[in-house]
C-alpha cells in the first residue's frame, strides 16, 4: 500500500467563495453556544443556588469568548427550519442504521466460520459534498456505522472507508450521503 | 413489568459487550477488530445505559439529574469513539501496516 502524505494539494479554479456572515449570525452562534454550555454545567453540578449559578453563568460566558476563534459563527446553514427538522429526523435514523449494523456484527462475532465470511477492504468513493461540517458529519457517521471505518476525507470529496465485508461495504455512500446533502442543502 | 425491562436492557447490553470482546479476540487484524471496538460503544453502551436510567426512575424517581447525567454519557462517547477510532486507523495506515485481506483474494490480485 503506497504511504499517504500529510499534504494534500488542491487545484483551485478560481477565488474560493467567502461567505460573509451576517450581522446576527455571530450572535446566534455566541447565544446557541452559551446555552448549551450553561445546560451541560447546570446538568454536571446539580446545585441550583445563586452562588453556583452565577459561577455557571461566568465559566459559560468566558468559555464562549474564548471558543470565539475556533468556532466562527456559521449558523446560515442552519437558519431555515426545515434543515434543523431534516437534522432532528437524521439522528433517530442513524441510531436505528447503528443498531441494525450492530445486531449484524454481534451475529457475526459469534460465527465459528467468522475468518471465512469476512472481506475487510478499502472502498474509495467521490462525494457531492463540499461543505467541511457537511464532510465532518459524512465521515463520522461512517466512522460510527459499525462494519465501516473512514480513513481518509478531503476537501474535494475523496472518501476512503476500511469495510468490514460485501455487506457493509455495498452499503456505500447510500442514504447517508443523501440525507446529509439534504440538511446542507447542496442538491 | 418495568424490572424486567431494566433487566432485558442491560444483560442485552452486557451480550453486545461480550459480542464484541469475543469478536476483538478473534479476529485477524487491528483495522477489523476496530470495527468490533466500535461495536461496544454505541449500541453496547447506549442499551447498558438506558437500562440504567430506567432503574435509576424505578428506584430513586427525585434524581433527575443522575438520569441527565447518565444519558450525556452517551453524548460524550458518541462524539470522541468515531475520533478516537478514526486517528487508530489513520495512525495505522501513515505507519504502513496492510489490510489483512481473504487469502485467497490476495492470490487472485498477484
Amino acid at each position: 500500500m503506497e504511504q499517504m502524505t500529510d499534504t494534500v494539494r488542491v487545484v483551485r479554479t478560481g477565488e474560493p467563495v467567502k461567505v460573509k456572515p451576517r450581522r446576527y449570525d455571530a450572535l446566534i452562534s455566541f447565544v446557541l453556544r452559551f446555552l448549551m454550555l450553561f445546560v451541560t454545567w447546570l446538568i454536571l453540578s446539580g446545585m441550583f443556588d445563586a452562588f453556583h449559578v452565577s459561577l455557571g453563568v461566568a465559566c459559560s460566558a468566558f468559555v464562549t469568548w474564548l471558543s470565539a476563534d475556533i468556532f466562527p459563527p456559521e449558523v446560515r446553514r442552519f437558519r431555515k427550519l426545515r434543515s434543523l427538522w431534516l437534522l432532528t429526523l437524521y439522528v433517530p435514523w442513524l441510531v436505528w442504521e447503528i443498531a441494525k449494523c450492530n445486531i449484524r456484527m454481534l451475529f457475526l462475532a459469534f460465527d465459528p466460520k467468522l475468518n471465512d465470511k469476512i472481506a475487510p477492504r478499502i472502498v474509495t468513493f467521490k462525494t457531492g459534498l463540499r461543505n467541511e461540517l457537511a464532510l465532518t458529519f459524512l465521515a463520522n457517521s461512517i466512522t460510527m456505522t459499525p462494519g465501516t471505518i473512514t480513513v481518509s476525507i478531503d476537501e474535494r470529496g475523496y472518501v476512503s472507508v476500511h469495510a468490514f465485508d460485501e455487506v457493509s461495504a455495498a452499503g456505500l455512500p447510500g442514504d447517508m450521503e443523501k440525507k446529509i446533502k439534504a440538511i446542507f442543502e447542496e442538491a | 413489568m418495568i424490572e424486567t425491562l431494566v433487566i432485558f436492557l442491560c444483560c442485552a447490553g452486557m451480550l453486545l459487550f461480550l459480542g464484541g470482546m469475543i469478536g476483538i479476540l478473534r479476529l485477524p487484524d487491528a483495522y477489523t477488530r476496530l470495527h468490533m471496538a466500535g461495536m461496544l460503544d454505541t449500541l453496547g453502551l447506549l442499551i447498558l445505559l438506558l437500562g440504567l436510567v430506567l432503574y435509576g426512575f424505578l428506584h430513586a424517581p427525585m434524581s433527575l439529574l443522575v438520569q441527565f447525567k447518565i444519558l450525556l454519557l452517551w453524548g460524550f462517547v458518541l462524539v470522541t469513539s468515531p475520533t478516537a477510532t478514526h486517528a487508530m486507523v489513520d495512525a495505522g495506515v501513515r505507519a504502513g501496516l496492510t489490510p489483512w485481506v481473504q487469502p485467497d483474494a490476495k492470490r487472485r490480485r498477484k
